[in-house]
């Protein structure tokens, strides 16, 4: 194979590049065949590689760059574009998502009110069945039991749900504590690792 | 063994290389290749990346019936190959404190 060959086939596994960036390849291997002399010809062509291989690796470092250019941060605007081309199918994904979390919310808030309402009752019906079954225990055994026995109940009822809450109140509490501890942990690095970035941009543009 | 040589060393090699006089590709590789052993297709991208940044120019001059593209550093190639200069010294630098012994020990 001699240089015109292997820059031939070089042009041909490039067809798919920019043809701008493909001339200039092409333009910059010739010349270091032409200066190098036909006498190195056969000893470049062996150090080039095959022209498939070669091709390659033009075409893998132009994607490399190519991408690390679309790294780059977003320039505001864009971000502002996106964000109104978004709106018409986030704004209502956003409100549904709000209403959903504030009806949990409402949902959990009553239903402790309720629970904390039932517990109370079942102290108040415990105390009052127990004084009325003391009470009425002379007058007739049956309804002192009966009584007694319901009184006995509802405050067993009242302990439990009692020690539930105690038990459930200080677990919500620890919970939610550490949540808002790990959020604040996480978005202090967030910061932090802004203002690093920023910090170094800051250097290369110097 | 060899050590392998990064992309951010040939960049400033090639910048180095030019900050002196205006070369040619076939003439940019020999130089390079004095000093590093690469092979002569590594340093098409090189030279490209460093012409997009901005820190090389290019202009073509005729010889004996055709083209020669030479390649010519920037204001803001010279300033880079100064950032590159200091930052190889701090690196040798700090390399020798682990690596470098006395003359004898090799």
């Amino acid at each position: 194979m001699n240089a015109d060959t292997y820059l031939k086939r070089l042009k041909f596994f490039l067809r798919r590049m920019d043809p701008e960036d493909k001339d200039d390849v092409l333009a910059y291997y010739r010349e270091i065949f032409e200066d190098a002399g036909e006498e190195k010809e056969s000893e470049l062509i062996e150090e080039f590689g095959t022209p498939r291989r070669l091709a390659a690796e033009i075409l893998a470092d132009s994607y490399e760059s190519r991408s690390r250019e679309n790294g780059k941060p977003m320039s505001p605007w864009k971000m502002i574009l996106i964000l109104l081309l978004a709106l018409p199918v986030g704004l209502p994904l956003l409100i549904c998502a709000f209403f959903v979390v504030l009806c949990l919310a409402a949902a959990t808030l009553f239903l402790s009110i309720l629970l904390i309402c039932a517990d109370l009752c079942f102290g108040l019906t415990g105390i009052l069945s127990l004084l009325i079954g003391v009470l009425s225990f002379f007058q007739s055994f049956s309804i002192g039991i009966f009584y007694l026995g319901l009184g006995l109940t509802s405050t067993g009822l009242f302990i439990l749900v009692t020690r539930f809450f105690m038990w459930l109140f200080p677990w919500l509490y620890g919970k939610l504590k550490t949540l808002y501890q790990k959020t604040a942990v996480k978005l202090k690095g967030q910061m932090k690792r802004m203002k690093v970035k920023g910090g170094k941009e800051d250097e290369k543009t110097l | 063994m060899k050590f392998q040589v990064g992309a951010s060393l040939l960049e400033a090699c090639v910048l180095a290389a030019l900050s002196k006089e205006d070369l040619y590709g076939y003439l940019l590789t020999q130089e390079i290749q004095k000093v590093v052993d690469i092979s002569e297709s590594t340093l098409y991208p090189v030279l490209r990346r460093l012409k997009k940044q901005g820190f090389l120019e290019t202009y073509d001059r005729s010889y004996q019936g055709r083209n020669r593209r030479y390649y010519k550093i920037t204001k803001a190639g010279e300033d880079m190959l100064c950032a590159y200069r200091e930052e190889w010294c701090d690196y040798v630098k700090r390399i020798d404190t682990l690596l470098g012994g006395e003359q004898d020990e090799c």
